[in-house]
């Protein structure tokens, strides 16, 4: 018998609450109140005790479920749980339910005989029941019904499956379909697995039922769409023949994506398919926020595939795109996220764990089925789980060895991924999807690998080894390229090393004007190896070291002394030349196992940056005192990212000034009275540049970010991405606003987004009168040879026009002709 | 060890919660009324509910070591106290206790054991972060002072007075700040120019180990 106990701060309303229990319980489940303290003079509270003696009183095997009013009546009853003996500890719930409707939801399920998760799904549902027009929970009888067969040659595949779970999800009724054939079902008509788990093929009979308000409308259409083959007509679906959904293998020919890294590289393919690791289950604290996690990563997979979908209505035939559409059904499938979150809920499993358990048992329920075109569909899920599981995990899969030097098809790459490649191996990158401004592809222009994405399936029909060529500025990529397509890519390949090559030989010249204005040329990097490297290539100092390198990929914050001996070696590489260290900049798309940034619905709007450091004072703490530290003797300043309002940064400072009065009281040597600079990145610190300008010892302005928060547009997103463009008119009026301002108050300004880096833009932004670029290390020697083409009269000239133009392309336009 | 001069023993521990009864009743009034500002007017009187209810329990069940002693605080804490401290300090006990199993005599790194167990504790319970206006606000600052002092070879007393001071500094502090746990985040913005009733207790707290254990 499944216990109840409600635990109030009112004894009244918990009692009262009981009574009303009692009545659904047929005397059928235990129930027991625990409202109050028991203490006459006070009696409003909680006390642990009492929802002990409670849980005790009508604990059994069969497992108790606690209910709560607020705050401390949960602290108490948590409390209850930790002085409970072990045993039986684990098999009493606390459940979350709002404690009234919960309550007597809960035991109107439990005298049905549900089990524990059953009844803790409804409880969790149970304020549903108040929305104005909610559909009746249970099936009336004499539910209207019809029966037909499916015309489809090949049955209710993926495509004609979504149309109608589409179709269906369109009614308020619910909608089940049976196959009378094969004896499956019934499934839910609103969900993609369920449907596809019929297993129907030509000829089998369904039976459709449908109850609810407009359940005889739902089901004639729906009887309609199923006898005339779902909208299939009479086609051959796409890979009739073979099971894969994957286009024929164009032989020879030419592919066209989007540019996303420059240069050309010849050489054979081969295919990566990133494989699920295997996961063990973590336990998690908070399941909750482990759900919501779950749901993010789900939504921004799904979002994904909804580009990917758009790509493919747009460059292939519909036939692709419904693959595309099939799975980004699967993933707002309702009985596969709710199968995941149950599992993440009742088991405080992690959410990676409990989405690859569930997706394996959809993929290998998918797989078992006697039809080789559904059968195929198990490979689509595990397409989909492994979408999720890396934004889930951030963690990368395991690359191919590439033993000669080839060329890489892939869906997409993480950035770990890309961080791993080696461009001696790696000459290339042909990516299914993913996106120029994605940071994966500016690590491959920084490791000055070229890359086309974008190109849709086609790339992977390609078998390994096929001759390939691409050019990564034209985003063109040749299968089998013949001779003289060959020699005249090899040609340009060449010119363009040449062209890098000199720029190297010039690398320790400082940067200048040709008219001789000197700019300052200084290098982003994000690992202690690239400080050298940086100088290596003629940088004059580092304009923004990344910290987020030392705290990522680990289970803890890294310490004080790892993080001082990290900045001390970048300090020793640079040998006097200046260092801006930024401080940790988490939050986004990044995030860390040992930072709870709870549920957020907008990350990016959400808590990031300089907010996260703010309010974690003690990871903040280690970091500044690291930074002072390493800084005793050393040209170093400090860098606050994600800053919004002058308050950001006088609460910063102040933090800044407690850790120097510590290391002072410590007698520990370190830099005082640094100087703290900002990050300009979103649109607020732009609008007040004039008040920072006056307080902070110097800017920094992130086009990536700035470019994304002006726009409102996320470049990840391959609908609006177009939109993130740093050459926007508004984007650039506000760079415009940013570098006057700091020139008025005499503050330092640099500017250290990709848009630096960008040749094109340079007599843009040196005809603004920006003096210091910061760009990533391989793009040193490029820039400082286009800064020397300039002299600041023309480039002030040709800033002039584009200030006069009113779209990016047109900008582009300007600035392509002046090249 | 076992020096009576640079150790807190069991007749130490129970002078400190005798202090605490006594700092409770005097200071039953300022609770409440800070606790009126964003609460509900109750953690004088659950505060002093409770040390006096530790102090009638004592008196009739006198625990035989350290751990047992700490053991029965959280007991009578948890069913005295009532709001949401009960569950909170019952908890910070209950840690205390487990870390001083065994002990007779608390040195300086065991004092500091302690409060880090205890305060664990509450942050566990309360699933608080610095920042939201919590007793945590005073605890976290005050842990962080002790561990440092500790390091750096203070005794016990100076290891109290820096966690203190501390305790003092990060009560003072949730005065700006807006509430995110407990009865007065439901407040919203205007729980922000109060000061936190719980972050007052815990230093009290605090501020009386500083008194009583100056050995
Ligand atoms: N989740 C929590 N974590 C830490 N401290 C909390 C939490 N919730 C409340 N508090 C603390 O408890 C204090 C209020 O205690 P009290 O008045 O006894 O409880 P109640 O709010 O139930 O009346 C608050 O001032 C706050 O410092
Ligand atoms: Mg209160």
């Amino acid at each position: 018998m499944i216990g109840f106990v409600l635990v109030s701060h009112s004894a009244q309303l918990a009692e009262g609450l009981r009574e009303l229990a009692e009545q659904a319980a047929h005397g059928s489940v235990a129930i027991a109140a625990a409202g109050g303290t028991g203490d006459p003079t006070n009696p409003i509270g909680t006390d642990a005790y009492r929802v002990l003696q409670a849980i005790e009183a009508v604990y059994s095997e069969d497992g108790v479920l606690v209910f709560m009013d607020l705050g401390s009546a949960v602290l108490s009853a948590e409390t209850a749980l930790e002085l409970l003996a072990e045993d039986r500890r684990t098999r009493v719930r606390l459940c979350p339910a709002p404690l009234v409707e919960g309550t007597v939801a809960a035991v109107s399920q439990a005298a049905a005989g549900a089990g524990i998760d059953e009844i803790l799904r409804e409880a969790a549902n149970a304020l549903a029941a108040k929305a104005p027009q909610a559909d009746a929970t249970a099936e009336p009888p004499g539910a209207a019904e019809i029966v037909v067969a499916v015309p489809n040659r090949l049955g209710l595949h993926a495509r004609p499956a979504a149309q109608l779970v589409r179709l269906a999800r369109g009614y308020r009724a619910r909608v089940t379909l049976e196959n009378l054939t094969a004896h499956a079902g019934p499934a839910d008509a609103g969900s993609i697995s369920a449907v596809l788990g019929l297993g129907a093929r030509q000829g089998h009979r369904l039976r459709i039922r449908a109850w609810g308000n407009d359940a005889g409308d739902a089901l004639a259409a729906l009887a309609d769409f199923v006898a005339s083959g779902c909208g299939e007509g009479d086609e051959a679906p796409p890979g009739a023949a073979a099971p894969s959904p994957a286009p024929a293998p164009p032989l020879a020919g030419r592919l066209t994506g989007i540019p996303a890294s420059a240069g050309v590289a010849i050489g054979p393919l081969v295919r990566y398919r990133p494989s699920a690791v295997h996961l063990s289950a973590r336990t998690v604290e908070d399941p909750e926020a482990e759900r919501q996690r779950l749901l993010a990563a789900v939504a921004g997979a799904r979002d994904e595939t909804r580009g990917l979908d758009e790509w493919s209505l747009a460059h292939a035939g519909a036939g692709e795109a419904a693959i595309f559409g099939a799975q980004s059904l699967l993933l707002e499938d309702p009985p596969l996220i709710s199968a995941v979150s149950h599992a993440i809920l009742d088991g405080r499993v992690d959410a990676a764990f409990a989405w690859q358990q569930e997706t394996r048992r959809l993929a290998d329920r998918l797989a078992a089925l006697d039809d080789p075109y559904l059968r195929a569909r198990a490979a689509d899920v595990t397409d989909l789980a492994l979408r999720v599981l890396r934004r889930l995990t951030g963690v990368a899969g395991v690359l191919p060895e590439l033993r000669e030097p080839s060329i890489l098809a892939a869906p997409d790459l993480a950035p770990a991924e890309v961080q791993d490649l080696d461009p001696a191996r790696c000459l290339g990158l042909c990516l299914e999807s993913g996106s120029p401004l994605a940071h994966s592809m500016i690590m491959a222009r920084a490791k000055g690998i070229p890359a086309v994405v974008g190109l849709g399936p086609a790339i992977s029909a390609l078998a390994d080894g096929t001759n390939v060529a691409i050019d990564g500025e034209q985003a063109a990529v040749w299968i089998s390229p013949t001779a003289a397509e060959i020699e005249e890519l090899e040609d340009r390949r060449e010119r363009r090393v040449a062209a890098l090559r000199q720029a190297a030989a010039e690398r320790h010249r400082p940067a200048a004007t040709r008219d001789g204005r000197r700019i300052r040329l200084v290098a982003n990097i994000s690992a202690v190896a690239e400080a050298a490297e940086a100088v290596e290539r003629g940088a004059e100092g580092v304009g923004v070291l990344r910290t987020e390198f030392l705290f990522m990929g680990r289970a803890n914050a890294p310490g004080e002394d790892e993080q001082l001996s990290a900045y001390r070696a970048i300090a020793a590489s640079l040998a006097g030349r200046p260092l801006v260290v930024r401080t940790l900049d988490i939050g986004g798309d990044k995030g860390l196992p040992y930072i709870d940034f709870g549920a957020e619905t907008n990350p990016f709007l959400g808590w990031r940056g300089i907010r996260v450091t703010l309010r974690r004072r003690d990871l903040f703490r280690t970091q500044l005192r690291a930074i002072l530290r390493a800084g005793a003797g050393q040209q170093i300043r400090l860098l606050l990212p994600m800053i919004t309002s002058l308050d950001e940064l006088r609460e910063a400072k102040s933090r800044v000034a407690e850790v120097e009065a510590e290391l002072e009281a410590e007698n520990l040597p370190c830099h005082r009275h640094m100087k703290i600079g900002v990050m300009i990145e979103a649109p607020a610190a732009a609008a007040v540049a004039e008040q920072l300008a006056r307080e902070a010892d110097f800017m920094s302005i992130g086009t990536n970010d700035l470019t994304q928060y002006v726009m409102a547009a996320d470049r990840t997103n391959a609908r609006v991405a177009a939109l993130a463009d740093p050459f926007q008119p508004a984007v650039l009026r506000t760079i415009r606003q940013v570098i006057g301002a700091a020139r008025q108050a005499g503050t330092d300004v640099a500017l250290c987004g990709e848009l630096a880096a960008d040749p094109v833009a340079t007599p843009l932004l040196l005809g603004l009168g920006l003096e210091e670029f910061s760009v990533s290390v391989p793009l040193i020697p490029e820039l400082k040879r286009a800064i020397a083409q300039w002299t600041l009269p023309e480039a002030e000239a040709i800033a002039g026009k584009a200030f006069g133009l009113d779209s990016c392309h047109a900008v582009r336009r300007l600035l392509s002709s002046h090249r | 060890m076992g020096d009576l001069n640079v150790a807190v023993t069991r007749e130490g521990v129970l002078r400190w919660l005798a202090v605490l009864a006594q700092v409770f009743a005097g200071n039953r009034e300022q609770l409440t009324d800070l606790d009126r500002a964003i609460g509900d007017a109750d953690h004088g009187i659950n505060m002093e509910r409770g040390f006096s209810a530790v102090q009638a329990e004592l008196a009739a069940n006198p625990p035989a070591d350290i751990r047992a002693i700490f053991q029965s605080v959280a007991a009578t804490l948890i069913r005295s106290v009532g709001g949401a401290a009960g569950p909170l300090y019952g908890t910070f006990f209950l840690r205390a206790a487990a870390a001083c199993a065994g002990k007779t005599a608390l040195g300086a790194a065991d004092v500091v054991a302690l409060f880090q167990a205890g305060i664990g504790g509450v942050q566990q319970r309360g699933k608080a972060e610095p920042g939201d206006k919590t007793m945590l606000d005073a605890l976290l600052p005050a842990l962080d002072a002790m561990r440092a002092a500790e390091q750096g070879g203070s005794d016990i007393a100076g290891i109290l007075d820096r966690g203190a001071a501390a305790a003092e500094a990060g009560m003072l502090a949730t005065i700006p700040m807006q509430a995110r746990k407990g009865r007065a985040s439901y407040l919203g913005e205007r729980s922000i120019g109060h000061q936190d009733p719980g972050a007052t207790s815990s230093c009290l707290l605090l501020q009386a180990a500083a008194r009583t254990w100056r050995l």
